[in-house]
């Protein structure tokens, strides 16, 4: 094949610094592989089908026959291979729509690279398409970290009407290093590391695009003992050629890890691969019920539900081997019924698996759930961890280390995105942190799921701008997709930076997960008070407390019951009062309660009137009139003073009716009603401040005696 | 208290129930426990009944509670013809309202029928039963009379309607909460815990001695529960009763030393019922003196020798 080295341009990207860009300590190149190659299949999924057929096969390869096809490091490429890269793994998917899209950067339009070119020269481009799970960006330099730096993409798209080859082979090597394979410095002054092979572009000179010939191509795959798509068949193969396995297992486990306490899968890079799909996408792994198809009601005024996407399932090969259900990891199938279990209503698991809603105050316009938990407790027994079975624990499946003292807290929680993918198994950090499984050998396997399409809206500069949990998830995600960390702005549709700090979706998330797993898990402790009867309490009562003031059991005699309390007196401001007695009725049916007016001369305005009760407020006459224009259902019918009492303890007995008739000393004044001219209330004015006390009657009939009235200071 | 109520048709008012001369001429209690019925007096102070147990182990919210009494009321023919608060024709019933105060209970039960007739003095049988757990600290009885039967008369402002509450002749309060003093130990069940622990949770020697500030746990799910023996201690058990309670008091002297100034225990007075008064007769009952409070392990002797002489 032609190549094309990357020229050295100043500000050219370099091997060393795509490798160095998307480094990941905490995950095995391995699991990052697995992770980015199959959510691309997935994310390219043909809208005609709804599964993904991944081929994954891990071998040796005719290194000989491939040299041949790289002529201008071919010795170099046979010395890797001497020293131990000589295996290769291929990830090969078919009903997925290829590697589309322009061959040369000169034919991009606008923007869009195209998967052709975002998967080959776009190197370090970052993923556009929105709500894709993997990221074309710095998520697939993990190709060229997992062999020598060499990788192989071929495809068959369909164009129009048309199917079409396509092959290219990318090179990406840490150029500083003094075994790299591109040795051009002088050519290009210093090196770059990066370099292409396909054949001599006819339009641009010094370029390459990719093989075409169906026969060309064939001969390079065969060095694999891979064939061409055929048929209808679309898709894309990923070759990794000059791999060594020891050292890629080597990464999957601690430095410090002796080889006899490995599980299996971290002895075989087949089963290794095959362990990391399961890890990572349990949800998808020959799980034909996840399959359907994602709806959202778009516009309710029109068209009504719209399908947005697939959830397709993944149809597994090792080695042309098929992946069956029973060969999963007891864990992961555990996952895949949780998963199941989260997105169908009425999915029936024999597991005893319980759902709870995690429900978020005020951050989404509609009030849905911003996911769903769904949590199963199982016991070693129901994992398989027993013999004859033997499996290893859930944590191994995790961490692929056999922990001796297994100081966990035996609660694991998962999560994932519409894609499906598994971002990550929490065993000690902030989503489990604080959660006690109390009950030994049991473990506590839990998955959220968020609900996507819940929408927030933020209104920034009177402006409003809406996006939906999926986005705001993603954004959350690091590079290596490994986790959700709230943050601070969000990268409106690439337009804007809108403050979203306040929104911290994920604390809360992780918040209510915690609350409902501490809630399910709390070992209700059951508090009896020994039955008061028994001997045991009369006799520890009896041996060490006196015989009464340490308790509230009825006491056998009478001693003093009642200390003494020291009632506070609290001087308040005198205000005069108005004392009601019972009411009573005359020989003629009428009907008068007695009055007793206390008068201090301090509160001299004293103004009364009746009120019907109701349970909120009094309603006054006025406004009863005003509202229901119905007459106020009592009306006063005579006001008598008796007499007056002065604080020299002299009585003025007054028989006469003193409403409204000028008195140097009080003067009574009615209130009526505006509309019906109802007698409500009254208003004393006391001018004599020697007056302590007035004594009367006040006379009323009731209009509707069903209503509840009383009388009440203004 | 005074009511700004404008009533439409009489009520009872303080005349009339003074008129009627209202007794309350016997109320008392029984339980039952271990299928054997004990019976529980009430003695009057002031304007409460309080309740005595002979045995010494009644408590409100635990055991169940069966109450009778007699109400006597006089003249109640005043009701129906000299205060005009009934029609002749009409029936008025007696009933009682139970409030139990602390729990938010209340039920009202009808007790007795009121005619008009010419023997106009009546005494009233009335009986009440609360299940174990209803009833809290106080157990107020309210006794009313209400509208049983009415007749109709349009001429009259008399209460007409059937039900109609015409006011309240008689409550009492029955105290329910002792003073009986009672050893703070519960019986939990907790697969998680040892066969005992303990819970203290006071803040200040002024906090109150309950179980919530100070409490001895006994773990009824711990596989040597049954060996423990919560029913009574005797010579079976007397051993490992004699070392959890050893501890116990133990640890509650030690923690109580790191919470305040444990000399002041010695030197000042502590109400009744407080952690302050719990630990001062400890102290006078383990004999511990202010030094042997502050030595660990002189406290550990002094606390087992005495045990050994008090069990």
């Amino acid at each position: 094949m032609d190549i094309k080295v990357l020229k050295n341009e100043g500000f050219t990207l370099s091997g060393s610094g795509v490798l160095r860009a998307f480094q990941n300590e905490k995950m095995p190149s391995l699991d990052l592989l697995i992770r980015e190659a199959i959510q691309n299949s997935m994310d390219a999924i043909r809208t005609d089908k709804n599964y993904v057929k991944e081929e994954i096969n891990v071998d040796q390869f005719n290194v000989r026959e491939l040299i041949k096809f790289f002529p201008q490091i071919s010795n170099l490429l046979l010395i890797k291979s001497r020293l131990g890269y000589n295996q290769y793994i291929s990830i090969s998917d078919r009903n997925t729509v290829g590697l589309t899209g322009p061959i040369r950067i000169q034919d991009i339009e606008g923007t869009n690279w195209g998967r052709f070119l975002s998967l080959t020269e776009g190197i370090a481009k970052p993923q556009e398409n929105l709500g894709a799970g993997g990221s074309w960006g710095y998520g697939k330099t993990v190709y060229y970290r997992i062999g020598i730096g060499l990788v192989i993409f071929y495809s068959r798209i369909k164009d129009g009407n048309q199917y079409k080859n396509r092959l290219m082979a990318c090179l990406v090597e840490n150029e500083k290093d003094e075994n790299s394979i591109l040795n051009y410095a002088n050519e290009y002054n210093e090196k770059t590391g990066v370099a292409w092979w396909g054949k001599k572009d006819e339009k641009f000179e010094n370029t390459v695009v990719p093989l075409e010939d169906k026969n060309e191509i064939q001969e390079i795959l065969s060095c694999f003992n891979l064939k061409i798509y055929e048929g209808d068949e679309t898709g894309t193969s990923i070759i990794i050629p000059f791999i060594d396995e020891g050292k890629l297992l080597n990464k999957t486990t601690s430095a410090n890890i002796d080889d006899s306490n490995l599980p299996y899968w971290c002895r075989s890079l087949k089963d290794y691969l095959s362990l990391a799909v399961q890890k990572w996408y349990p949800t998808k792994i020959m799980n034909r019920e996840c399959s359907f198809n994602y709806f959202r009601n778009f516009n309710t005024q029109s068209s009504g539900f719209e399908k947005i996407e697939v959830n397709p399932w993944l149809e597994l090969y090792i080695n042309s081997k098929p992946f069956t259900r029973e060969s999963m990891l007891p864990l992961f199938s555990v996952m895949q019924e949780l998963y199941n279990y989260a997105i169908h209503e009425d999915y029936e698991s024999n597991l005893n698996i319980k759902t709870e809603p995690i429900i978020l105050k005020n951050v989404f316009t509609q009030n849905r759930p911003a996911g769903k938990l769904v949590y199963v407790s199982l016991t070693k027994n129901d994992l398989k961890m027993t013999a004859p079975n033997n499996e290893e624990s859930p944590y191994t499946q995790i961490n692929n280390e056999r922990m001796e003292d297994e100081n966990n807290s035996n609660v694991i929680i998962a999560f994932c995105r519409r894609p499906g993918m598994i971002l990550r198994y929490s065993t000690d950090d902030e989503w489990t942190n604080g959660i006690i499984n109390p009950k030994e050998d049991t473990y506590v396997i839990a998955l959220f799921v968020p609900n996507g399409y819940n929408e927030i809206e933020i209104i920034e500069d009177t402006k409003v701008y809406r996006f939906d949990l999926e986005e705001y998830l993603r954004a959350s995600e690091e590079a290596d997709h490994n986790n959700w960390t709230d943050i601070g702005e969000f990268n409106y549709e690439n337009t804007r930076r809108i403050d979203v700090s306040n929104l911290k979706i994920v604390g809360k998330i992780q918040k209510g997960i915690k609350a409902k797993l501490k809630n399910e898990l709390k070992i209700e402790e059951k508090e009896t008070t020994i039955s008061v009867g028994t001997v045991l309490s009369i006799q520890l009562t009896k041996w060490f407390l006196p015989k009464k003031g340490f308790g509230k059991i009825a006491i056998k005699t009478k001693d003093k019951y009642m200390e003494d309390t020291n009632k506070i007196k609290v001087n308040r401001l005198k205000k005069s009062k108005i004392e009601l007695k019972s009411l009573e009725v005359t020989k003629e049916n009428e009907m008068y309660k007695r009055i007793s007016l206390d008068i201090y001369e301090n509160d001299t305005n004293l103004d009364y009137s009746f009120k019907i009760v109701t349970e909120n407020e009094n309603i006054n006459a006025n406004k009863w009139e005003n509202e229901s224009n119905i007459k106020f259902p009592v009306e006063i019918t005579k006001i008598e003073i008796d007499n007056v009492i002065y604080k020299d303890g002299s009585i003025k007995e007054i028989l006469s009716n003193l409403i409204e008739k000028n008195n140097s000393e009080i003067y009574f004044e009615k209130k009526k009603t505006d509309i019906y001219n109802i007698w409500y209330g009254f208003k004393i004015n006391i001018l004599n401040k020697n007056i302590n006390n007035i004594n009367g009657k006040i006379f009323y009939r009731y209009i509707d005696s069903n209503i509840e009235i009383n009388i009440e200071r203004e | 208290m005074m009511s700004n109520r404008i009533e439409s048709f009489p009520m009872l008012n303080e005349n009339i129930v003074s008129e009627l001369n209202i007794e309350l001429i016997t109320i008392e209690g029984e339980y039952s426990f271990n299928n054997i019925i004990n019976k529980l007096d009430f003695i009057q102070e002031e304007n409460n009944d309080y309740v005595l147990d002979n045995n010494g182990m009644w408590k409100s919210d635990i055991n169940n509670l069966h109450i009778f009494g007699k109400l006597e009321i006089s003249n109640y023919n005043i009701l129906f013809d000299e205060y005009n608060l009934a029609q002749k024709d009409t029936i008025l019933g007696v009933a009682v309202t139970y409030i139990a105060i602390g729990s938010s209970k209340t039920f009202t039960k009808s007790i007795a029928e009121l005619t008009y007739q010419n023997n106009d003095d009546k005494i009233i049988d009335f009986s009440l039963d609360f299940e174990e757990g209803e009833l809290a600290a106080i157990l107020s009885l309210k006794f009313s009379i209400y509208v049983k039967n009415a007749q109709k008369n349009n001429n009259s402002v008399l209460a007409q309607t059937t039900g109609t509450m015409l006011g309240e002749i008689y409550n009492c309060n029955l105290v329910l909460e002792g003073q009986g003093s009672e050893f703070p130990i519960v019986i939990i069940e907790s697969l998680e815990s040892p066969l005992w622990d303990m819970e203290i949770n006071f803040e200040s020697f002024d906090d109150i001695f309950s179980k919530d500030t100070i409490c001895l746990k006994i773990n009824k799910a711990h596989k040597q529960f049954t060996k423990l023996g919560v029913d009574k201690i005797s010579s079976n058990n007397i051993l490992i009763w004699k070392e959890i309670l050893a501890s116990f008091f133990e640890n509650t002297f030690l923690v109580a030393q790191q919470i305040e100034d444990i000399d002041i225990i010695y030197n000042e007075q502590f109400q009744e019922g407080t952690i302050g008064g719990f630990l001062k007769f400890m102290l006078m009952t383990f004999n511990i003196s202010q030094k042997d409070l502050k030595n660990p392990t002189k406290l550990s002797i002094q606390i087992r020798k005495e045990l050994d002489q008090l069990l």
